[in-house]
């Protein structure tokens, strides 16, 4: 298991890293399937219209977008602080090469932004069906291309130094490597199976049959597609990273991400049956997919790990973090997440409490 | 190992430029969010203490601006700002993270409060009563002035590092000479810029009458008051600043003069402005006349960032990383080893260069030089030197911080500077097909001397 040969200094931060990237992913995966939902929905109501259960659950997504992507770019900027310390030669590397296709995600995530409030106004709704779905479609299609970007430069800073040169002497905009596909398509199709336990969860208490099977059937899509694109990145995968997966310690991990994967299925498979969303059962969901998304960050490790191995980048990247790990200043930073996470938690509370008084 | 990065080419832009260009916007948008976290306090206050409603009205309409507009570019141009600096100094940042990540991290979970507090008001706040809307309200706008706390000391560590310089504690280079100005100086900013836009938005919102217009205005406009304040802050400011950057500002370098007078001369017409509406009453900003001001909070904002990025030159990191990415000890190394030999990355266009000491030049133009230089765009080095004589090229570069102190010594062997020079010549003559190769040993044993007198230190002394 590489995580456990490191050093604690670079444990530390690679145990953050991977924590806040969990939490990036979680609501990431909101954002793109959320997107994928409403944009389907859409163009499904330019040929036929679609019932109250479909309704219900794309009105929820519309309203919640906005802040979903807030929270992901958010969420995202701390991982992105880790990363720096961790693999900061490989990360500005990749950055640099793709340049201006890489510095584009940022007017897209602006206009995306403003796509998502207008999806929220009257006006909108007022437009025909072919207008709504043209923006539905436009945001989903700003969400890949983020997607994208992030899978498309991570793969480039694995890729080593001769691969590196290469593109910058040819001056290339994109980086193609068989992976790209199937690594996308695992994050991209399995966002479908954490939005449908966020939705179940902000749904609950207020669903029909037909919504809990229209929520288990985003959330099974989700997880037998993930795996299907999991499948198939295996047969992508170098054999130095098939056989880093082979090993005991990262099999137990992998093992663990099915197991999460299939606790999952089995609660919604349940929920479907039932045509209700029982407490218990979306708890297993619940705890089901945030194993698998957790194990599978892991093991995505493993491949960054292999890969800077085989390009002879993981020494001097572990060393380099070594240099700049340092304790000044974590004492704040504990203090403040502590007292920071009790006020969001306390903040929460309050407007929660309110809104009952006010609802009563 | 030093660590070579991939450099692009920003055509005819100064790469300083584009930093400085995005930064006025980030810095404008983040200012505005601050103040005006602070404007919206003191509306909920007045319609909790005084059940004033249009405060309370205000508040509601004024705060989704805030949201739509602060929260989503504001936060993009954060995330935008990192990924520049990347594009621009992969090295400074990388520093820059590795000293400060502790208080980054921290500064990151002021933002996630920002969020969540911003969040829940602007969706709920019709809906809860006045005492909930302005403890919201608060932790917003606390945690708002936070995170500019926590930046604020890291960038102005990269200006005056201080005590960090001596023993790389970082609460010495946190808390530096500059920090407190800086940091007074913005929140004056912000909430000038907070007013003057809410100043705006009440002209173009409808739903106010005429008289509420004018009430809101002058409410508003309490939030200039402290602007009265910032040409002692300026001052402090400037009296710290090391005596070679307050130099160029008070007129040795006419671009930072230049940028820090449209600051200095933009904040205080908005001053006159500002004392003019204290002093008679009767006074009213129509929406023409705060969209003009606004405009010159946005100049003098611009100004101020300008000198900001401008007066740390040569560093990017005062005495320890120039601008260029190489430190004070690699330029040494390079003197001996040459700063582009072991560098993997070769000229996307070598072929354009007819010789192979043009590409040698070529190379050490965009280590060395294309951080602050085009060849011929903005502060193109063929305009700067394109009429000097071979032999004055030769010394200027070779004595480069005594050409101009804002720029670094210059970091390679005798060979290269004379690429470089035949670079520049070969371009000033119009890239002609064929060139020939100097190689004559005379002139390299010249340049050799000329280096060594010059030493490897900066100009600028170290403390
Ligand atoms: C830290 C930024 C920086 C770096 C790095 C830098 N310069 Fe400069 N250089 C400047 C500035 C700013 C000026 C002043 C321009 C002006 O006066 O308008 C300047 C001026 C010059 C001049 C004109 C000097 C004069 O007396 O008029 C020359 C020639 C020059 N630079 C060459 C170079 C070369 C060659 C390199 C690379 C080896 C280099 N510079 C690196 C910032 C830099
Ligand atoms: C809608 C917006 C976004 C989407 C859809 C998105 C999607 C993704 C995806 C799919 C990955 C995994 C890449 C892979 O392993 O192949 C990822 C990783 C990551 N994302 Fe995001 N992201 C978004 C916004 C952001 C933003 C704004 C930031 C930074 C502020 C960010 C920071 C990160 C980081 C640091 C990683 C890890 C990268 C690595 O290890 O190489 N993301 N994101």
């Amino acid at each position: 298991m590489f995580l456990l040969e490191l050093p604690t200094a670079n444990l530390l931060y690679l145990v953050l890293y991977l924590a806040t990237l969990v939490l990036h992913v979680v609501a990431m995966n909101y954002v793109v399937g959320g997107a994928m939902v409403v944009a389907g929905a859409a163009v499904f109501k330019v040929f036929r219209g679609y019932c109250d259960a479909t309704q219900a659950i794309v009105d929820k997504i519309v309203d919640w977008l906005p802040l979903a992507l807030g929270v992901t770019i958010t969420l995202g900027v701390a991982p992105i602080l880790f990363i720096q310390l961790l693999y900061k030669h490989a990360f500005y590397t990749a950055n640099l090469l793709l340049f201006h296709r890489w510095m584009a995600i940022l007017p897209v995530l602006i206009a995306a932004f403003y796509l998502l409030y207008l999806q929220k106004t009257n006006w909108i709704q007022q437009r025909a069906a072919f207008v709504r779905a043209l923006v539905a479609l436009g945001v989903l299609g700003m969400f890949l291309f983020v997607a994208w970007s992030w899978s498309e430069n991570h793969l480039l800073s694995l890729a080593g130094e001769g691969e590196w040169v290469e593109h910058y002497s040819a001056a290339r905009n994109w980086h193609r490597s068989g992976e790209l596909l199937p690594r996308l398509a695992m994050w991209v199709i399995g966002a479908l199976a954490t939005l449908s336990v966020i939705l179940a969860w902000q749904l609950r208490g207020r669903t029909t049959t037909a919504v809990v099977r229209r929520l288990a059937g985003i959330g099974i899509t989700g997880g037998v597609g993930a795996a299907a694109a999991g499948a198939w990145y295996w047969t992508e995968l170098p054999t130095e990273a098939k056989l880093a997966i082979r090993q005991p310690a990262h099999l137990v991990v992998l093992a663990t991400a099915a197991a999460g994967l299939v606790v999952m299925l089995a609660a919604w498979g349940h929920m479907a049956r039932t045509g209700r969303l029982s407490t218990v059962w979306l708890w297993w969901a619940t705890a089901g997919i945030a194993v698998a998304i957790a194990a599978a960050t892991v093991l995505r490790e493993v491949r960054r790990y292999v890969a800077l191995h085989t390009v002879d980048q993981w020494e001097p990247a572990v060393e380099a973090a070594i240099n700049a790990a340092r304790l000044q200043g974590f004492g704040v930073f504990a203090l403040f997440l502590v007292i920071n996470t009790l006020v969001i938690v306390w903040l929460i509370a309050r407007v929660r409490s309110r809104l009952h008084a006010h609802a009563n | 190992m030093f660590p070579y990065y991939p450099i692009n080419d920003f055509g005819p832009v100064m790469k300083g430029m584009v930093i400085g260009g995005l930064g006025i916007f980030h810095v404008f948008l983040a200012q505005f969010a601050i103040g005006g976290g602070m404007l919206l306090c003191y509306f909920q206050w007045r319609d909790n203490k005084y059940g004033d409603r249009l405060a309370r009205r205000f508040v509601d309409g004024y705060f989704r601006w805030l949201v739509l507009v602060s929260f989503v570019t504001g936060a993009l141009t954060g995330v935008a700002m990192w990924l520049t600096t990347i594009q621009i100094s992969p090295r400074t940042i990388g520093l820059m993270v590795d000293e400060f990540h502790w208080l980054w991290a921290t500064e990151w979970t002021f933002f996630c409060v920002e969020v969540a507090s911003g969040y829940a008001f602007y969706r709920y706040a019709k809906i809860l009563d006045g005492k909930t809307r302005l403890l919201l309200l608060q932790i917003y706008a606390v945690a708002a002035w936070m995170s500019l706390f926590w930046i604020n000391g890291i960038l102005s560590w990269q200006l005056t590092p201080g005590g960090w310089l001596e023993d790389r504690s970082i609460w010495a280079g946190f808390f530096n000479a500059t920090f407190w100005p800086s940091l007074i100086y913005r929140t004056l900013a912000s909430m000038a810029i907070a007013g003057l836009v809410a100043a705006l938005v009440v002209n173009v919102a409808s739903g106010f009458s005429a008289d509420e217009r004018w009430t809101l205005v002058r409410r508003v406009f309490w939030f200039l008051a402290p602007m009265a304040l910032m040409p002692v802050v300026g001052g402090w400011y400037l009296a710290v600043l090391p005596a070679d950057s307050r130099g160029w500002v008070m007129g040795g370098s006419i671009a930072m003069t230049l940028f820090f007078t449209l600051g200095a001369g933009a904040s205080l017409l908005i001053g006159a402005y500002a004392i003019a509406m204290f002093a008679r009453p009767k006074l009213f900003v129509n929406g023409a006349t705060a969209a003009m001001l606004c405009v010159l909070a946005f100049a003098a904002t611009a100004g101020g960032e300008f000198v900001r990025e401008g007066v740390r030159k040569p560093y990017t990191v005062r005495h320890t990383l120039y601008s260029n990415s190489i430190t004070n000890d690699e330029v040494a190394y390079f003197r001996e080893v040459g700063c582009v030999t072991n560098d993997p990355y070769p000229l996307i266009n070598a072929s354009s260069y007819p010789t192979d000491q043009l590409v040698l030049g070529a190379r050490v133009f965009r280590m060395q030089c294309s951080i602050c230089h085009t060849m011929d765009g903005a502060n193109g080095v063929m305009h700067l030197a394109g009429t000097w004589s071979i032999d004055q090229l030769r010394l200027n570069i070779a004595k480069l911080q005594y050409t101009k102190p804002f720029m670094p010594p210059f970091a390679g062997t005798p060979e290269e500077l004379e690429a470089l020079v035949q670079l520049v010549r070969w371009e000033h003559e119009g890239r002609p097909g064929e060139w020939d190769t100097s190689d004559d040993e005379t002139v390299l044993r010249h340049i050799a001397d000329s280096l060594a007198k010059a030493g490897t230190q900066s100009m600028i002394p170290r403390p």
